[in-house]
């Protein structure tokens, strides 16, 4: 029997008037100084504070949720929660958030709405998306996203392919394309790799935030005590190469600090001295490699392979000039890495956020490749997905084909940008001047372009063209505030939802959010549930791509696949038993995880790891024979240096900046903190308290100086400071900092807001707002550390 | 209790996880900056030397338990003693908020109340209803989820047996995410807090003031450990 306050004082007062009592009864009443039991209930989650994707267990009480902690043995993080996590009440109790749909009144950005209920709220996207449609303009409607979970990207695609537009900038990994870039050159792979850290004994990591700012941030930490303390007698190593004294950097046992931007010229050094000494795997190099030694193509021409390059051109001595690294300390490296395998090279921001990111990550997948690192026990994890039933195919009449094969707005697909999924930086310009054609709708769904964009102002300049904005955001943010209707969704503990970590465990699972309220604590709805009901409004072929009531049911179905695979942690007779155990546990995985799959995960022409990148070659000749340019000019429009085979081949090219070293002396790089590192944790007070534990600063930005380099342009420490660029400028205050590269600044990422409720808005500054935009073309992606500032004081 | 540093990764889970099991409120940004936000669970962190030879050092401090404590005998009005299992507890309603205690502790883990603990309306639903509520003008302090303690004890009472090793634990070691504080019963031989505890690496804080601290550090390994 459930005691609930009102229960035991009913029983206390039977007790009083001397009515006899069941023995169990009288056992749980409470003894003197005992607890006054309540209604406690505990149900499963997954976390959205960042995209790990972790299981939550929530603690309610008397139906409000009070605590979330860990699902013990989700894979993930196996019963723990980062700080992030554990704040993750404070989203859903947050006073700002929208709690009902909202049109504008007044004018854009002015902030005065009035409530309108859903009924009138649907009708008024759905008509003008069906006149819209009906004009025969369906292309110009665009989606922004984000931060998409598990089906919640292939609902929005569907609508996408089903309504007749091309323009979808769905991408949730922006500022980490050059590593999938990388990934995608040398493997086909898409999806980021995960440490097997229980069973590594190197980690070799260039510029990964792995204790701080990492994907997927859960494994890494929880790796990281499992790789120093977690098998007995071993104690793994961590060597950190960065220009900044990170946290990573701090609890790593070696640091190694080097040149910005030239990561993949160590990495090609180390890759040097390993070929040199013979010290790779020559076994996985010959049955799972291409183009490693030099080779001759299908007409003869013979090509050169990446140990003749390597060797010609990366020896220590040459690379010690360009990272700034001591001869001896490559070697060291190379040897280590070598010799205390199962090791890994991993990535992060730091290579990621380059002109050259590309080649640079090409270049560290080849340290992966020289060692056999990949999907081995204690290498990195080529993450499966769950066995997923399909939905029915996608229903397009002529107007959604004729709509869906429009070139899209932002280039993406187009030379200079010829590999690139999508490019939303661009948008500014493309939307202002209306080219190709102009856009008519906007949907915002997760995604803050107005903070998280360099060069916000001309985003917004090019927002205010478009005639109808709608967002579908929980809080209001800078980006919500231009929008002329509101339909907001709830938070991750409120609606039904999927999730599929990419990466996760390597092997596949997936997480599922249900409801922990009755509904949701506001008035607003699952932007799935909204999105089938635009659907349903719009009638024909795009109706009929949506057969679901809601999106519970879209789930239901899909999860089917998975239900009838009788695989992994829950297996049962009927569907409706494995979705109620499927609820309770919030995830279903299958531990029994395939190493070694690289004939099939290798999604490359040759089906190798390939070293020269025929995918690279195929794309550019394509290109050259559509725009009748060679492929050497076509390099060059790419602004790489490199010709002929060196050009897909790993290779360092120089990182190109932003302004000239005499006017702007420092090289400016932003860092996230394990606070905020999706940058959206800003409005939860908790963690805005414990902001940057490293220098003891709470609710605030910072910029970080060298202390020898302040000393000289007469900086102390706390005085204000202008950080100007070609871009912007922004006044903060000065932080001496000894882990700052005597010729960079740095300020971390996530504060700055000019909205997005009351913790968050107009405190710090944005490193955006000095941001420029400089590119890595062939990755198709922004490079973010690629501007020079000047710093003096205010 | 022990914590590892050797996992520690600095990431601060432990002290979110302390101030939203324990009702700690935030103080916002001037109060926190006039150093009175509180944080049962603390992460301080040294950062030293010259670019590029850095050293930079967390370390996750709750209240240490003392054995010998130097903040209880300083009390006037008794509102904060040692307690039969080891615990420092803090009485609210006795405490008169002369705050003594707070400039006798060494390891500056206490805390006061100079307003009301303020929480936005909607945070409120959230709360704990374990957790004893504080009011303005009074001391407050880490003491091991306390609730949880006794939470467990009056199970394993029910079930006539005694408390099992890891059947407890406080907030911040069930959320650590790389596993490294570790809480237990130091008199028993047999768990695994009093074998770490007696491990080669480990140490306490400030143990020469004689105030034995039941918070075990085991330090960070070295290039050739294992």
């Amino acid at each position: 029997m459930k005691i609930s306050r009102r229960n035991l004082l009913k029983m206390i007062g039977a007790a009083t008037l001397g009515m006899a009592l069941p023995d169990e009864l009288l056992h749980a009443l409470p003894k003197k100084g005992e607890w006054i039991p309540y209604d406690e209930q505990w149900s499963a989650g997954i976390c959205l504070q960042c995209p790990s994707g972790c299981g939550l267990r929530i603690r309610s009480v008397n139906h409000w949720p009070v605590k979330l902690e860990g699902i013990k043995d989700y894979p993930v993080n196996k019963g723990r929660l980062c700080p992030k996590g554990q704040a993750g009440l404070q989203a859903l109790y947050d006073p700002d958030r929208i709690r009902h749909p909202l049109r504008r009144k007044g004018k854009r950005g002015e902030g005065s709405w009035e409530k309108i209920p859903w009924d009138e709220a649907i009708p008024l996207v759905t008509q003008r998306l069906k006149k819209l449609r009906e004009a025969g303009r369906p292309h110009q409607l665009l989606v922004l996203g984000g931060r998409y979970r598990g089906h919640m990207l292939d609902l929005m695609n569907r609508f996408m392919e089903a309504y007749g537009s091309p323009n979808h900038l769905g991408n949730p990994y922006r500022g980490s394309e050059g590593i999938l870039k990388g990934h995608f050159f040398t493997m086909g792979e898409r999806d980021f790799l995960s440490i097997h850290w229980e069973e590594t004994n190197y980690v070799l990591s260039f510029g990964a935030g792995l204790l701080e700012a990492s994907r997927p941030s859960m494994i890494n930490l929880r790796g990281y005590g499992s790789l120093r303390r977690g098998r007995p007698g071993i104690r793994g190593k961590l060597v950190q190469v960065e220009p900044r004294f990170s946290v990573t950097a701090s609890k790593a046992d070696l640091w190694i600090p080097i040149e910005p931007g030239t990561d993949g010229a160590l990495a090609l050094g180390i890759a040097h001295w390993i070929i040199k000494e013979k010290r790779y795997d020559q076994d996985f190099i010959s049955r799972h490699t291409f183009g490693f030694e030099d080779w001759k193509d299908s007409s003869g021409k013979s090509h050169i392979g990446f140990k003749t390059l390597v060797l010609k051109e990366y020896s220590p001595r040459q690379v010690s000039q360009v990272t700034g690294i001591p001869e001896e300390t490559i070697i060291r490296i190379a040897g280590e890495f070598s010799s205390h395998r199962p090791s890994v090279a991993v990535s992060g921001r730091g290579v990621g956020m380059q002109t050259n990111g590309t080649y640079s990550q090409m270049a560290i997948d080849s340290l992966n490749a020289l060692v056999g690192s990949f999907d081995r026990r204690g290498g990195l994890l080529l993450q499966r997905r769950p066995p997923f039933q399909n939905w029915p195919p996608v229903q397009r009449d002529a107007i959604s084909e004729r709509g869906f094969s429009q070139t899209r707005i932002d280039g993406a697909g187009q030379l200079p940008f010829p590999f690139a999924g999508e490019v939303p930086s661009r948008l500014p310009e493309e939307i202002g001047r209306g080219e190709p054609y102009p856009i008519d709708t906007l949907f915002l769904y997760y995604t803050n372009p107005l903070f998280s964009i360099p060069e916000s102002e001309k985003f917004r300049t090019g927002l205010e063209k478009i005639p109808f904005i709608v967002s579908f955001s929980p809080f209001m943010d800078e980006t919500t505030r231009l929008a002329d209707l509101i339909l907001p969704d709830g938070t991750y503990l409120e609606r039904w939802q999927d999730d599929h970590p990419e990466p996760g465990p390597g092997f596949p699972m997936v997480g599922l959010r249900s409801p922990v309220l009755d509904k949701p604590l506001h008035d607003v709805r699952n932007t799935g549930d909204v999105l089938i009901e635009i659907a349903k409004g719009l009638g024909g072929s795009v109706e009929r791509s949506f057969p679901w009531k809601d999106m519970k049911e879209a789930l239901r179905e899909t999860i089917k696949g998975v239900f009838r695979s009788k695989r992994g942690s829950i297996r049962a007779k009927e569907f409706d038993e494995f979705w109620k155990a499927l609820v309770d546990a919030g995830g279903w995985w299958d531990e029994s995880y395939p190493f070694g799959g690289w004939k099939k995960k290798f999604n490359t022409p040759s089906g190798r790891f390939e070293f020269y990148s025929q995918t690279m070659e195929r794309g550019l000749s394509e290109w050259s024979k559509r725009s009748s340019k060679d492929v050497d000019s076509i390099l060059k429009e790419l602004k790489i240096e490199a010709k002929g085979d060196k050009a897909f081949l790993p290779h360092f090219e120089k990182p190109r900046l932003i302004g000239e070293e005499k006017d702007y002396p420092f090289q400016f790089i932003h860092y996230k903190l394990m606070t905020t590192a999706e940058g959206r944790g800003a409005n939860q007070p908790f963690l805005q308290e414990i902001f940057g534990p490293h220098l003891k600063e709470k609710w605030d930005s910072w910029v970080e100086i060298n202390p020898e380099t302040a000393r000289t342009m007469g900086i102390q420490d706390g005085d204000p400071v202008w950080v100007e660029s070609k871009i912007g400028k922004v006044k903060t205050k000065a932080r001496l900092f000894p882990g700052t590269h005597p010729k960079c600044i740095h300020i971390p990422y996530g504060q700055g807001h000019r909205a997005y409720g009351r913790w968050a808005e107009g405190r710090g500054i944005n490193p955006n707002d000095l941001l420029g935009r400089e590119y890595d073309y062939l990755g198709g992606f922004l490079s973010h550390f690629s501007t020079r500032v000047k710093v003096y004081k205010a | 209790m022990v914590i590892d540093l050797d996992r520690c990764t600095g990431c601060q889970a432990c002290v979110v996880a302390c101030r939203q099991e324990n009702n700690v409120s935030f103080a916002g940004e001037k109060e926190a900056k006039l150093g009175r936000a509180k944080f049962w669970m603390n992460l301080i962190s040294e950062v030293k030397g010259t670019y590029p030879d850095v050293e930079m050092r967390f370390l996750p401090i709750p209240c240490m338990q003392c054995d010998h404590p130097p903040c209880t005998i300083v009390c006037p009005v008794a509102a904060t003693y040692k307690n039969p299992e080891g615990i420092v507890a803090q009485v609210y309603p006795r405490c008169i908020g002369v705050r003594m205690c707070i400039s006798n502790c060494p390891y500056t883990v206490r805390y006061f109340n100079w307003h009301a603990p303020s929480w936005p309306d909607d945070y409120k639903r959230g709360r704990n209803p374990d957790v004893y509520k504080r009011r303005k003008g009074i001391t407050e302090k880490c003491n091991f989820c306390i609730q949880r303690i006794r939470k467990a004890k009056e199970n394993a009472k029910r079930e006539k047996r005694r408390i099992r090793d890891g059947e407890v634990i406080p907030a911040c070691a069930e959320t650590c995410p790389s596993e490294a504080i570790y809480f237990g019963d130091l008199n028993e031989p047999k768990s695994r807090v009093y074998r770490l505890s007696k491990s080669r690496r480990a140490f306490r804080l400030l143990e020469d003031l004689g105030t034995e601290p039941k918070v075990y550090y085991l330090k960070e390994g070295e290039w050739n450990d294992g």
